[in-house]
């Protein structure tokens, strides 16, 4: 037995040096194997920037605002077609795009919490697109292990949330590129759209011509984390809105629980040509629907 | 729980230590850990369906005594009933409503409108398992081949043991028992077995299995938007796939088994080298083939009968085979095409060839003749698993339709890395192919590290996204 223990032990221990090696490996020739760590850890530039806005938010929390400051928070579906700059113009609050990559709203709970003890936030836009309401989070979780900086505490509580190999292989790549002086940390992809600040990315995708799809009603459910975070910004201090994101061929019928949040709802948004897939906005859209926003949101704050 | 989750890798070492450290020294502690194990590693699919698996082994258990009775008049009454509430359980959870809606249809076509009340309940994971390591056990008590277990959580154990309960292989009662009633001392060679199965069963399923099944799964979903070449991978890709998905959990299986000292019954033994029929199916799911050689075959007359009783029994046999995997037309069918390529060789008398012996025994390659041998039989079971991949019938005739009729349409085939993968794993398993036990590993202790390592990183980064057993289903 203690042969067989101390065996299957050495294996592990060389094995954990082995992976390490790579890693480091890796990291030290990025420029000459991108190729390669875009197959193996995987370099998610397709999910957006997430490493520039959680840098910027960081900053952004730190200097207090003169008057009200708002945080948006979600899926793609938020940093896309949500451009705080304009918000800001209309609404005279200093709002921020906190949103991340299939993000559900157990992993908007989490950075709310992270926000939250980082800064006073008075308004939350929390963005809900019917579908990230069914995934478990795991592309959001890599996608934060990977593409930003969050503190190494919630990076550690993300990865231990998550058993999955290849998020403990980006975090530990993420940490080995740190100590590593790799000379590309993070490589933009510019196809993928550009970050105007503020967490918002502007894609560079072009529209769609028609959008043939017969439109759908697809209910949108109760949540149980939607209880969490309305706790949570009771406590904070923070109103709590709702934003249900327009999709193209799809209508939805809420649930009754939703008569008791301040919700908004853009159902007249069906032009295909400001989306470049079926709930992405090309950046044309994304103003337009923002200038839309503001005009629903001062309403809802301020009746007018 | 799958054996590619990450709470496996939680569970196996917590009960590995428990059971060799805690509990060593007392084999009954050692059985009502494995079955408190077994119990736990089912219940985290599902702890309703634990009480099904409970109920299923307490009658199992007790019919096991009233078979035995002396009195053998009593005692096939005992097994009939046996049998009744066996199949009655797998009727009910996999086959009611297949025969519920068939009978509506039945009915409609008389012009009788029926609203049959459907069941609208999972299948329970590892049923068709379960409930015929039971029946093996009532059916070799019977026979006397084995005698009734004194001790409830030896039979349990022998039922539920985790590595086998949801998908199999179906072990006997006189190979699994005694081990299970016997003491068990580790061994450190059956131990380094069992791991290195273990790790050869995990690249199977998800470095060969998984990836192509990402490829392929879209295919078979949209087959009439792809040309020809790409469906006709696709199919060779099913083919990899489920032979990749199922022989990695047995192998896993088996691993797991020998790490508590156990030796299971051999399920796979590289059945895409085979040179017939006859011989893949003694390659492939070879222990619910011989259940049904020795359960139903058999007592039906097997071959001795004369040659019309031989072909009417290996029908039987093929369409109940069929049947088992799944309650649909599909899997019927395909049992029916196995049944059709077995015939010409039951008839020839060809059926018992190659009976040991593997492909190139002493040799590195296979000769033309034998090569032309396994290409016909991979592309014949190929066809074959059209049918079984398939949702329905439909859907199989479909892609058959799309596969053979767009041929005048030529173009390249989409999803080429399924070559590289399902090369890679024939080209490992040719290596391998003369004992799928006792893995043949390098002399060099640096290569063979050098080949766990990558192994080991392979699976690590394709874990995440796991996917369930194909055979968890059935």
């Amino acid at each position: 037995m203690r042969k067989f223990l101390s065996k299957v032990f050495r294996q592990l221990l060389l094995f954990i040096i082995f992976l390490i090696g790579g890693l480091v490996f890796i990291a030290f020739t990025t420029n000459y194997t991108l190729k390669f760590e875009k197959k193996s850890i995987g370099h998610m530039t397709h999910w957006g920037s997430s490493f520039a806005r959680i840098d910027e938010f960081e900053q952004w929390a730190q200097h207090p605002p003169n008057g009200n400051r708002g945080l948006i928070i979600g899926s793609s579906t938020a940093y896309r077609n949500i451009n705080p700059h304009i918000l800001a113009k209309n609404t005279h609050i200093d709002w921020f795009n906190y949103g991340s990559s299939g993000q559900p709203p157990k992993i908007s709970y989490f950075l709310l919490q992270h926000a939250f003890q980082k800064t006073k936030l008075d308004f939350v836009l929390l963005d809900i697109y019917p579908e990230v309401l069914d995934l478990e989070g795991l592309e959001s979780a890599h996608d934060l292990v990977y593409n930003s900086r969050l503190d190494p505490l919630l990076k550690t509580q993300l990865v231990l949330r998550y058993p999955n190999t290849k998020l403990l292989l980006r975090y530990l790549y993420f940490y080995t590129k740190r100590v590593v002086p790799s000379k590309a940390h993070i490589i933009s992809d510019r196809s993928n759209g550009s970050y105007l600040k503020k967490g918002f990315v502007c894609s560079n995708q072009p529209g769609l011509q028609i959008f043939a799809q017969a439109t759908q009603t697809q209910r949108v459910p109760d949540f149980e984390t939607l209880h969490d975070i309305a706790r949570l910004c009771k406590v904070h201090g923070a109103r709590l809105m709702l934003n249900l994101n327009p999709e193209l061929g799809k209508t939805f019928r809420l649930d009754p629980i939703y008569r008791q949040f301040t919700l908004i709802s853009s159902p007249h948004f069906p032009q295909p040509q400001f989306y470049y897939d079926s709930h992405h906005m090309t950046c044309e859209g994304a103003n337009l629907y923002s200038e839309e926003l503001s005009k629903m949101l001062l309403y809802k704050i301020r009746g007018k | 729980m799958l054996f590619n989750s990450f709470e496996f890798f939680l569970f196996l070492p917590v009960v590995f230590a428990l059971y060799w450290f805690v509990l060593n020294r007392s084999l009954k502690w050692q059985n009502a850990l494995i079955l408190v194990a077994s119990y736990f590693f089912y219940g985290w699919w599902s702890w309703t369906f634990m009480g099904l698996l409970m109920l299923s082994t307490l009658l199992d258990y007790c019919y096991g005594f009233w078979v035995a009775a002396p009195d053998k008049k009593k005692a096939k009454r005992f097994l009939w009933l046996s049998i009744i509430n066996n199949l009655g359980i797998l009727g009910v959870f996999k086959y009611y409503n297949f025969f519920a809606l068939e009978f509506q249809h039945g009915l409609e076509l008389l012009g009788v409108q029926t609203h049959p009340y459907l069941l609208n309940v999972a299948l329970p994971i590892g049923i068709s398992f379960y409930t015929f390591h039971g029946m093996s056990y009532v059916f070799d008590i019977y026979r006397g081949q084995q005698k009734p277990v004194r001790q409830f959580v030896d039979y349990a154990v022998f039922v539920s043991f985790f590595p086998l309960l949801v998908a199999g292989p179906i072990e006997r009662a006189n190979h699994l028992l005694p081990q299970v009633q016997k003491p068990r001392f580790f061994q450190y060679t059956q131990a380094l077995e069992g791991c290195r199965l273990i790790l050869w069963g995990l690249f199977k399923k998800v470095v060969i299995a998984d990836s192509i099944a990402q490829i392929i799964d879209p295919i078979f979903a949209n087959y009439t938007d792809y040309n020809s070449p790409t469906l006709l991978l696709a199919a060779v890709g099913f083919s990899i796939q489920i032979y990749g998905d199922f022989s990695g959990y047995s192998d896993i299986a088996l691993g797991t088994a020998k790490l508590f000292g156990f030796e299971l019954l051999s399920n796979f033994r590289f059945p895409y080298f085979s040179r017939d029929i006859a011989e893949f199916w003694r390659r492939w799911h070879i222990s619910l083939s011989s259940w049904f050689k020795d359960y139903l075959y058999i007592p039906l007359g097997g071959s001795k009968n004369g040659k019309s009783k031989a072909v009417r029994n290996t029908f039987i046999i093929f369409l109940v085979s069929g049947f088992w995997h799944g309650a649909s037309w599909n899997f019927i069918v395909w049992g029916f095409i196995h049944a059709c390529g077995f015939l010409p060789l039951l008839l020839l008398n060809k059926n018992r060839k190659h009976l040991t012996d593997v492909v190139a025994q002493n040799r590195l390659l296979p000769s033309f003749r034998e090569l032309w041998q396994l290409s016909t039989t991979f592309a014949f079971v190929t066809l074959a698993w059209i049918f079984f991949r398939a949702d329905s019938l439909g859907q199989a005739f479909g892609y058959l339709q799309n596969m053979f009729g767009k041929m005048s349409q030529l173009g390249t085939p989409t999803g080429k890395r399924i070559l590289y993968l399902g090369s890679l794993l024939l080209l490992l398993d040719w290596y391998l192919r003369h004992n799928e036990r006792q893995l043949r590993v390098p002399a060099r202790r640096w290569l063979r590290t050098a080949i766990y390592f990558a192994f080991a990183l392979a699976i690590l980064l394709k874990l995440g996204s796991h996917q369930s057993f194909i055979y968890f289903q059935f």
